[in-house]
């Protein structure tokens, strides 16, 4: 971690709100299309990515994260 | 070699304002092993495996990296395995991110090292090539960080620290006590502070362990441990901050090893969701200010970081995330080998 500069007070939806809710949609779509050309031994890291973006969109949403 | 993570990166400060992050889909992050060398054998050492052989030139990383600043990538740290073993290599490479800094003040980049090889002159050029954060692995008092790093190698770093504190104050400050929390060392982080504090370090960065195949399975501590210990220091319990001034303490968990313990530092509201603060690195974080200057971090990053915005590449060239190369058989983990495509085409970097 820890590098810095500006910060500013907020909570986690907050956070979220500078989330892209586009750039989670893009990099499921990306992992999702890269997924089929990758050796069996990575696809594992590519479902894993996967499935972290789609629940961190899930989340985003529970705080009313749209796009 | 230190730990799954970047490091410390320098420090956080907060202000007064911030546009949206883009905190997805580039390479914010990059950490890389200049070489696959260590001269200790620690015993939680997440790398148990030696490479001697096909490191990258240094014309092949300034050609990654020249890219990777092109996709965004901010943070470049030298994560090992012993930057100190490869000093040309590591001195060229801080000397070419000096360069790239002059032009786009943004840039950050550091290394960690066990401190056990440092020399006058090595410190003095160091000094010189100016990183921007000196992450030196420290994992308890001597007794405690021999017990897991080797005999004789505290003092061996104590001198050198020494060494630092007397001929490139600007160094010291930019050093971050790298300090992996597992079991032998659970009840040595107080002393270990007030002993680095005295030589004038200020800066500690605590990383729980994080499990390993390596591991025989008497290292890590429990979750609960760890919350326990995070909510000591939290409250003063571990330091005392009347008595200290200008400490920062990082308390590191991380979205990709270590979701569970994040998820159970909020339930417990050591991690406080509802007062975040965010840099423009993409760092979101709660900072808890206390007496004297002193304040503590915990970072809090709830996005899926490997690949998305941290990459690690090895000394030859393989390209994933840390816990990849954990493994013996990384470059059948890894998405690539930038001897073979460029880390654009590895990445699949198109703009999604």
């Amino acid at each position: 971690m820890a590098m810095g500069f500006s910060g500013s007070n907020a909570g986690i939806g907050e956070i979220y709100k500078k989330v892209l809710y586009v750039d989670v949609e893009a990099g499921i779509r990306k992992y999702q299309e890269l997924l089929p050309e990758v050796s069996e031994n990575v696809k594992p890291l590519y479902e894993t990515t996967i499935k972290n973006l789609e629940l961190l969109l899930s989340q985003m949403q529970e705080f009313g994260v749209r796009k | 070699m230190a730990v799954g993570f970047l490091g410390s990166n320098g420090e956080i400060e907060k202000g007064k304002n911030f546009a949206k992050v883009d905190l997805l889909n580039r390479p914010l992050e990059v950490s890389y092993f200049v070489n696959n060398l260590c001269n200790l054998n620690c015993k939680h050492c997440y790398v148990g495996y030696s490479n001697p052989n096909d490191d990258l030139s240094i014309q092949e990383w300034k050609n990654t990296f020249d890219e990777l600043i092109d996709l965004g990538a901010l943070t470049f740290g030298n994560v090992g395995r012993e930057p100190l073993l490869a000093w040309e290599k590591t001195s060229g490479l801080l000397k070419y991110f000096q360069d790239k800094k002059a032009k786009n003040p943004k840039l950050r980049y550091g290394l960690v090292t066990n401190a056990t090889l440092f020399n006058e002159e090595k410190i003095k050029r160091l000094n010189e090539l100016n990183p921007d954060y000196l992450d030196i692995s420290i994992d308890g008092t001597e007794q405690i960080h021999d017990f897991i790093r080797g005999k004789g190698n505290y003092q061996r770093a104590y001198k050198n620290l020494q060494e630092i504190k007397e001929t490139a104050p600007n160094l010291l400050n930019k050093i971050f006590i790298s300090y992996t929390l597992m079991q032998p060392n659970k009840n040595t982080l107080k002393e270990t502070i007030q002993e680095m504090n005295q030589l004038g370090i200020n800066n500690f960065l605590i990383s729980p362990y994080v499990k390993t195949i390596h591991d025989e399975g008497n290292l890590g501590l429990d979750n609960s441990e760890i919350a326990d210990i995070y909510e000591n220091i939290k409250i003063g319990n571990t330091v005392d901050f009347s008595k200290t001034k200008n400490l920062e303490i990082l308390l590191k968990s991380d979205y990709d090893t270590q979701k569970d313990l994040m998820d159970l530092l909020v339930k417990r509201k050591i991690i406080n969701v509802d007062n975040l603060l965010i840099d423009e690195y993409g760092v979101i974080f709660n900072k808890e200010e206390k007496e004297n200057n002193s304040k503590i971090i915990l970072n809090f990053i709830p996005i899926p970081e490997t690949l998305t915005r941290a990459i690690r590449i090895s000394h030859d060239g393989y390209v994933g995330g840390c816990e990849e190369m954990f493994h013996e058989n990384y470059p059948e983990l890894t998405v690539g080998n930038i001897k073979e495509k460029s880390i654009t085409e590895i990445l699949g970097n198109k703009n999604p």
